[in-house]
C-alpha cells in the first residue's frame, strides 16, 4: 500500500539538514534545546541547554542564551517536541494513497482530538506547573494539596493552591505569577487545532491490508503553535515542525522495535501514554492520567498489564520527568519480576543510541535527537522512525492573495524600476555625450571641408576669370591684328598686283576707261570699264584678265561687252565687268543656295 | 535587524516600508533631477548641433571643372605676350598715332613719292576731318581720327597722273618710313584739263582717287 501523502510528507518534514538541527523539547514546564553535530561520522550532541522561565519567549531566550555559550553556531532550523500536542490512534475514512488538503484533514481530525485537549487542560493545574518547573517538589505539592483540602473543608472555598504555597513559603509570588501566566498560555478554552497525521506504521512497515487502516494523529492549538512560531522567529530560527512529546519514546527507541512485540510507556508528569507496537506498527495507544497517591511503579505495572499480550517480549519506558528518571532504571527489573513474564530487554537497546555517559542531560531526549539524526537513519541496522508531525504554519495563501508580496514587492519593484531608470538615464546621457562629440567633430570636419571647397571654388573662379580675361585679350589682339593684316596690309600688295594684272591684260585693241572700287561695302570688288575696237579684242582682254586675276584670287564676273562709243568718240565695243575676290563670290553663292533651300 | 523588524507591529512595518520607499524615491528623484537637467541640456545641444550641421555646414557643391588649368593659363599668357609682341612689331610699321610730326613726315614722303612718280596731287587730307560738310567743325579734341572699319587713320589722295605713275606709286609705297595702304581706289581716264588743244590726245590722263590707311 502506498503511503505517498503521509509518509512522504512527514519524512520530508523530518528531514535533517546537512548542517545539523536544533531539537527543542518542551514538556509544558521546561524547555530543552539540543544541537546535533552532523559533521562527524557518528552523530553526537554538541550542546544542550535547559530553561524554565514560565513565559515561552523568556524561556526560549534563556535556553538559547545558555546554548550559545556552549555552541556559538546554532542551526537555523528547529524541530519542536511538545507535550501540548495531543495524539490519538484513529480510523479515518481516507485513502493513504491519495493526497488530501490540510484544512480538510484538520476538520476531519479536530473533533476527535478535542476531548484529549480538554483532558490536558484539566491536568494543567498550578500545582503541576510549579512541580514541573521544579519550583516545588512532589512532596511539597502533596502537602499544599492537603492544606488546601483541609481549608476547603473548613469552609474556605476560595482558597487557592498558589496562595497556600506562598503562605507556606514554598514558592515566591513571582513563581506563582509566572506559573499562572504559563497556565494561561497552555490552557485552551476554545480549541482550534492544527493537525498532523501518519499511518500507524512506526518503522515504514506496511499495515495489514485485511485490517482497517488506523492513523496516528496529533494536534496542537493554533494559538500555542503561533506563539512558538513567533518566539523562534524572534530569535532568527525557523520552526520546521511540531511533533508530540508523548509517544516520542517510540521514535527514540524505534530501532529496538523492529522485530519485537513491545509495550512502550511514556511517563509524563500528569499522565501515562501506553503504546503497543507489533513489529514496528503501532497497534494501540492509550492515555492514562497519573493517580495521586499511587506510586509510578504500581501505576505503570497495572497499566501495562492491560495491554500485554503473550507475544510481548519487550517493555520500554520513557520518562519525561525528572521524578521518574532515576526511578525507572532501578524499577524496571522489579516490574519485570512483578509482571511475571519473560520479557527480554536488550541492554544494547539503550546504550546503542546513547551518547557518551559524560554528557549531563536527559538520556531520553538525547536518544530521541540522535535517533532522528540523518546518519543514524542511513544506518542499515536502524529503520527510520516516522512520527506524526504538525506543520509549523498553515499553508500560505496563493501568491496573488499574499499581502506581503505587495507590501515588500511594491517597494522592491519601485527600487528596481528606479535603478533601471537610473541606469537607462546614465546610459542615455553617455550616449548623448558620445553623439554630441561625434556631431562636433562632424561639424568641424564639414566646416574645414567647406572652407577648402570655397577656397577651391574661388581659385577656380579666379583661374577661369583669368583665363577668360587673357583669352579675351588674346582674341581681341588677334582680331585686331587680323583686321589690320587682312584689310590694310594686304592691300599694299594686292592693289599693285591687281593693277599690274589689269595692265598685263590690256592689248592693242583695248582702252581702259576706269577702275573704280565702291566706297562702301566693296569687299574688295572692283568695277572695270574699258573700250575695245573689236569684239575679239574685248573678249581676248577679258579672258586674259580672268587668267591673270585667277592667280590673285579674283574672278571676273558680270561681264558686259556692248557696242558703244569710246570717250574719244570712236565706235567700238564697251566693256563693263566686276573683279570680285573668289572667297566673297563663294560665300555669296553658298548664301544663295541656303536661301533657295529654305524657300523650297 | 530581522528580530527588530519582527517585533514591530504590522502597522509599524507598513509605516516603515512607506517611509523607506518615500525616502528612496525622494533620494532617487533628487539624484535624477541633476541627471535630468544634464540630459535635457545635452539633448538640446545635440539638437542644436544637428540643426547647425544641416543648415550651416551643408556641403557646398563641388567646383565645376575649371575651364583651364594654370598650365593652360600660363600657355595662354605666353601666347598673349607673343601676340602682343607681334602686334607691337606690326604696329611699329604704322605711323604713331600720337605723333603729328611722324604723320606729317609720312605725308611729306607720300607727296614726294607721288611727285616723283609724275603724279600731280590735287588733294591730300585726312578723311575723318573732312568727312563732314563744311558747316560742321571736326572734333579737334582727338589728335587723330581712327577709322572704325580699318582701325587706322585714313588719308584721301586725289591726283592726276599716268597709269604707269600710279603703278609705280603703289609699288613704291613699301619704301616709305611707315605703312600707307591703299584701301580704296578709283582710276578714271579723263582728258587733262590743263592739256592744250595742240597736245597729243593719245596720252590719256588718269584721275586718281585713293584712300590710304596709315
Amino acid at each position: 500500500m502506498k503511503q505517498a501523502l503521509t509518509k512522504g510528507a512527514l519524512a520530508e518534514r523530518l528531514k535533517m539538514p546537512a548542517r545539523g538541527e536544533l531539537i527543542a523539547v518542551h514538556d509544558n514546564y521546561r524547555l530543552w534545546l539540543m544541537v546535533l553535530d552532523s559533521s562527524a561520522d557518528q552523530p553526537t550532541i554538541k550542546a544542550m541547554a535547559e530553561a524554565s522561565e514560565g513565559n515561552v519567549a523568556d524561556t526560549l531566550a534563556a535556553a538559547l542564551q545558555g546554548l550559545r555559550r556552549r555552541c556559538p553556531d546554532i542551526p537555523k532550523k528547529v524541530r519542536l517536541f511538545s507535550a501540548s500536542v495531543v495524539m490519538a490512534l484513529l480510523e479515518l475514512p481516507l485513502d493513504p494513497a491519495k493526497t488530501h488538503k490540510q484544512h480538510e484533514m484538520d476538520n476531519l481530525i479536530q473533533w476527535e482530538l478535542e476531548p484529549l485537549v480538554g483532558d490536558a487542560n484539566e491536568q494543567l493545574t498550578i500545582g503541576s506547573i510549579l512541580e514541573g518547573r521544579q519550583l516545588m517538589a512532589s512532596e511539597q505539592r502533596r502537602e499544599v494539596a492537603q492544606v488546601l483540602e483541609q481549608r476547603r473543608m473548613e469552609g474556605h472555598g476560595l482558597a487557592r493552591f498558589g496562595e497556600i504555597a506562598q503562605e507556606l513559603a514554598l514558592v515566591s509570588r513571582d513563581d506563582v505569577q509566572s506559573s499562572l501566566a504559563l497556565q494561561e498560555f497552555l490552557r485552551v478554552s476554545e480549541p482550534n487545532l492544527a493537525c498532523g497525521c501518519q499511518v500507524q506504521a512506526l518503522l515504514g512497515h506496511q499495515p495489514v491490508t485485511d485490517q482497517p487502516i488506523r492513523w496516528w494523529c496529533c494536534g496542537i492549538d493554533r494559538g500555542i503553535r503561533q506563539h512558538w512560531l513567533d518566539a523562534f522567529q524572534g530569535h532568527g530560527l525557523m520552526l520546521t515542525g511540531i511533533a508530540p512529546l508523548a509517544g516520542a519514546t517510540m521514535a527514540a527507541l524505534a530501532a529496538g522495535l523492529e522485530e519485537n512485540s513491545a509495550v512502550v510507556v511514556d511517563v509524563l508528569q500528569e499522565q501515562l501514554l501506553i503504546s503497543r507496537v507489533e513489529a514496528g506498527v503501532v497497534t494501540e495507544l492509550q492515555y492514562l492520567p497519573r493517580i495521586t497517591g499511587t506510586s509510578l511503579n504500581t501505576q505503570c505495572v497495572s497499566s501495562m498489564l492491560e495491554v500485554l499480550t503473550p507475544q510481548t517480549n519487550t517493555v520500554l519506558m520513557g520518562c519525561w520527568t525528572q521524578e521518574c528518571e532515576a526511578a525507572s532504571a532501578e524499577a524496571l527489573p522489579a516490574w519485570l519480576e512483578e509482571l511475571g513474564q519473560e520479557i527480554e530487554r536488550s541492554p544494547s537497546l539503550m546504550t546503542s543510541v546513547l551518547p557518551t555517559s559524560t554528557l549531563e542531560m536527559h538520556p531520553l531526549i538525547a536518544a530521541l535527537a540522535l535517533s532522528l539524526h540523518p546518519k543514524s537513519r542511513q544506518s542499515k541496522s536502524r529503520q527510520e522512525a516516522i512520527l506524526p508531525v504538525i506543520a509549523a504554519n498553515d499553508p500560505g495563501p496563493p501568491v496573488w492573495k499574499n499581502p506581503n508580496i505587495y507590501r515588500y514587492g511594491l517597494p522592491v519593484l519601485l527600487l528596481l524600476g528606479a535603478m533601471a531608470h537610473g541606469v537607462y538615464s546614465v546610459n542615455r546621457g553617455m550616449q548623448l555625450e558620445h553623439t554630441l562629440t561625434e556631431l562636433e567633430s562632424e561639424y568641424q570636419r564639414q566646416l574645414e571641408y567647406n572652407q577648402k571647397l570655397a577656397a577651391l571654388n574661388n581659385e577656380t573662379q579666379k583661374t577661369t576669370s583669368s583665363f577668360l580675361s587673357v583669352n579675351g585679350k588674346l582674341e581681341a589682339l588677334r582680331t585686331e591684328r587680323s583686321r589690320i593684316e587682312k584689310q590694310v596690309l594686304i592691300r599694299t600688295r594686292q592693289t599693285p598686283a591687281l593693277l599690274r594684272a589689269i595692265a598685263a591684260s590690256v592689248n592693242e585693241a583695248v582702252l581702259l576707261d576706269g577702275i573704280a572700287e565702291p566706297k562702301s561695302n566693296s569687299q574688295g570688288s572692283v568695277n572695270l570699264t574699258a573700250w575695245a575696237t573689236t569684239e575679239l579684242g574685248a573678249t581676248r582682254f577679258t579672258e586674259t584678265l580672268a587668267q591673270q586675276l585667277e592667280r590673285l584670287g579674283y574672278q571676273v564676273t558680270s561681264r558686259q561687252i556692248n557696242t558703244g562709243i569710246s570717250r574719244l568718240g570712236a565706235r567700238g565695243h564697251t566693256i563693263d565687268l566686276w573683279l570680285v575676290p573668289a572667297d566673297v563670290l563663294k560665300q555669296h553663292e553658298q548664301k544663295t543656295i541656303k536661301q533657295g533651300t529654305a524657300q523650297r | 535587524m530581522k528580530e527588530h523588524w519582527i517585533k514591530l507591529t504590522r502597522a509599524q512595518q507598513n509605516q516603515t516600508l512607506i517611509l523607506v520607499t518615500a525616502v528612496m524615491l525622494g533620494g532617487y528623484g533628487f539624484w535624477y533631477s541633476g541627471i535630468h537637467k544634464e540630459l535635457t541640456k545635452t539633448e538640446n545641444l545635440v539638437s542644436r548641433k544637428q540643426n547647425r550641421l544641416e543648415q550651416r555646414a551643408s556641403v557646398q557643391p563641388a567646383p565645376k571643372a575649371a575651364r583651364a588649368s594654370e598650365k593652360d593659363i600660363t600657355a595662354l599668357r605666353d601666347a598673349l605676350e607673343q601676340e602682343e609682341a607681334d602686334f607691337r612689331r606690326l604696329m611699329q610699321r604704322f605711323v604713331p598715332l600720337d605723333s603729328q610730326q611722324q604723320q606729317q613726315r609720312l605725308r611729306r614722303e607720300l607727296t614726294n613719292l607721288a611727285t616723283g612718280m609724275g603724279l600731280k596731287i590735287t588733294k591730300l587730307e585726312d578723311v575723318a576731318r573732312r568727312a563732314g560738310n563744311a558747316q560742321t567743325a571736326p572734333d579737334f579734341g582727338n589728335y587723330t581720327e581712327v577709322d572704325p572699319r580699318y582701325g587706322r587713320p585714313l588719308l584721301a589722295l586725289q591726283a592726276w597722273g599716268s597709269y604707269f605713275g600710279v603703278q609705280s606709286f603703289l609699288d613704291e609705297l613699301a619704301s616709305l618710313s611707315y605703312v600707307a595702304a591703299p584701301v580704296n581706289f578709283r582710276l578714271l581716264a579723263q582728258e587733262d584739263e590743263d592739256q592744250t588743244p595742240n597736245s597729243r590726245p593719245e596720252a590719256p590722263v588718269l584721275k586718281v582717287e585713293m584712300v590710304l590707311a596709315i
